[in-house]
């Protein structure tokens, strides 16, 4: 069983298992994990899904393409390690996962 | 009795149902919809499911196994056909009688009906629920022509996704320029050859006078007297709140169900949010009433919060995406009252951002393949500052410090 873990700002865990074909973001939708809204459905329009993939699990998963780069530059809490958990898609060979959480979406 | 009922099977339903939860509901949690699936995104019914991108599963907002961890009651193919505001009570279509300790109307909004001599064949389409775009889709075949009426933006998506799926496409539009309730003239025209340049037949200043049935298909009789002949046609004209059980229930209403910053009604235990609610914005200092995800979402978590005890006020932002062909569009705010606009960037190179400015100060954008100057806009508009004109203009520069 593949587990994501997502850690908000103020440290909560909460641990959802891997479903193949959803992205990190509409998992944490379907399982109530509050710091992820997900606003425009995983179109790249609203960077309200934003989280922090480190480099050790961001390999396990497709680059940043231009779009969502150019979403993030602006968003609040930016760091290096910022992506748009709508765009990382999980497959059958996705290890466990952890994302962290920006302390606000908007 | 701890009950909450939610009439409505959109966006702002499903959000306000599992907000509640999140929030710290203990009740019971009905979720009423007179659609037989569960709630689902309607955005991509012109965009990604039109044209194949996305699928019906991943339309679902939220999946049945959330609605049963979360201990909704999800109760499908029912329409609610009254409310009692004295005993608490809403009425179903099945006959049953439900009572609430508050109510939750998040009906949406409906399509304006075509009303010309015509208009029930079966040619004719409109596009709000799945069933209707599995019959639009199901209608456009490769080089069939399909007939759009209205250049608002339903009608530019659908246009678009249909040229996608190899249809020919003509667009009336009665104004004089698309989009001309939401942009200025320039954005019309960036949107009038971005549709011409792929490939559409847009006919501005036009109106639909009849339909006929042909032998083979049907025709269309304009308002210049001219004849079209098509194989479909889907209508996107505009939408009406759906307010006709709240104002039977002697609600108060105006273009949709007036609520407060809290999105209660003029009945303290009755709220009302998504497209159907006439709400307060304090930025622009009116009340307004928007076709809009986020705000559904948005004032689906104000409603729960609040009927948690947890007191909280409605004050975000408006914004609103459309993706046609290859060009994204992302609006911050309303541009009504604007009285001066300023282009950042290259229209001929599809990518830039046009700013309305109201007295020297931003009060919405759209920006086309430009989402920085979005994100930076509709995070710096809400604040109103007066911003440098030279800056906005200069692509060199940011307008932003």
């Amino acid at each position: 069983m593949t587990i994501i873990k997502y850690v908000d700002a103020e440290n909560n865990v909460t641990e959802v298992e891997a479903e193949t074909g959803e992205s990190i973001m509409s998992l944490a939708v379907n399982n109530m994990v509050d710091g992820i809204v997900g606003e425009c459905g995983g179109s790249q329009a609203c960077a309200t899904c934003h989280c922090y993939l480190d480099d050790k699990y961001a390999i396990h998963f497709s680059e940043m393409s231009e779009m969502e780069e150019a979403m993030l530059e602006s968003a609040p809490e930016r760091t290096e390690t910022s992506r748009l958990s709508c765009q990382l898609m999980l497959n059958d060979d996705t290890p466990d996962i952890e994302v962290s959480l920006p302390s606000s979406q908007y | 009795m701890n009950s909450v009922v939610i009439v409505g099977g959109g966006h702002a339903a499903a959000e306000a149902a599992i907000a509640l939860r999140i929030q710290g509901w203990e009740g019971d949690i009905k979720l009423i919809s007179d659609e037989d699936v569960l709630p689902y995104q309607r955005p991509p019914l012109s965009k990604g499911y039109f044209h194949n991108t996305v699928t019906s599963a991943q339309l679902l907002i939220k999946k049945q196994a959330l609605y049963e961890k979360a201990n909704v009651d999800v109760m499908l193919g029912l329409s609610v056909v009254a409310i009692d505001r004295l005993s608490q009570a809403i009425t179903v279509s099945s006959g049953a009688i439900i009572g609430y300790s508050q109510l939750i109307i998040a009906t949406g909004a409906q399509a304006r009906m075509l009303n010309i001599p015509g208009a029930e064949l079966p040619c004719v389409s409109y596009l709000r629920t799945l069933n209707d775009a599995n019959n639009i889709i199901a209608n456009i075949k490769n080089n069939s022509h399909l007939l759009v009426i209205g250049g608002g933006y339903i009608g530019l998506e659908i246009a678009a996704s249909a040229r996608k799926l190899g249809a020919r496409v003509t667009i009336l539009e009665s104004f004089e320029r698309v989009l001309s309730r939401v942009t200025n003239e320039q954005m019309s025209g960036f949107y009038q050859s971005l549709h011409k340049d792929n490939g559409v037949d847009l006919k501005l200043n036009t109106g639909i006078e009849e339909i006929h049935a042909t032998e083979d298909g049907y025709v269309a009789t304009l308002n210049d007297g001219s004849n079209i002949n098509f194989d479909h046609t889907v209508v996107g004209i505009g939408v009406i709140p759906n307010t006709g059980l709240a104002e039977a229930a002697g609600l108060e209403c105006d273009n949709g169900i007036v609520v407060n910053e809290y999105t209660l009604t003029s009945d303290p235990s009755i709220y009302a949010i998504g497209d159907v609610s006439n709400h307060p914005n304090e930025f622009y200092a009116r009340n307004i009433r928007l076709e809009s995800v986020p705000n559904a979402m948005e004032q689906a978590k104000v409603a729960a919060a609040n009927i948690c005890g947890k007191p909280k006020i409605h004050n975000s932002f408006p914004w609103f995406w459309s993706d046609q062909y290859n060009v994204k569009l992302q609006t911050a705010g309303l541009s009504q009252g604007y009285d001066e606009t300023i282009v950042r960037g290259d229209m001929a190179q599809k990518k830039f951002a046009l700013f309305y400015l109201k007295e020297g100060k931003i009060i919405a954008v759209d920006a086309i393949n430009s989402p920085k100057d979005f994100m930076k806009a509709k995070a710096l508009i809400p604040q109103g500052l007066t911003v440098s004109k030279d800056k906005l203009a200069d692509i060199t520069k940011n307008w932003f410090d």
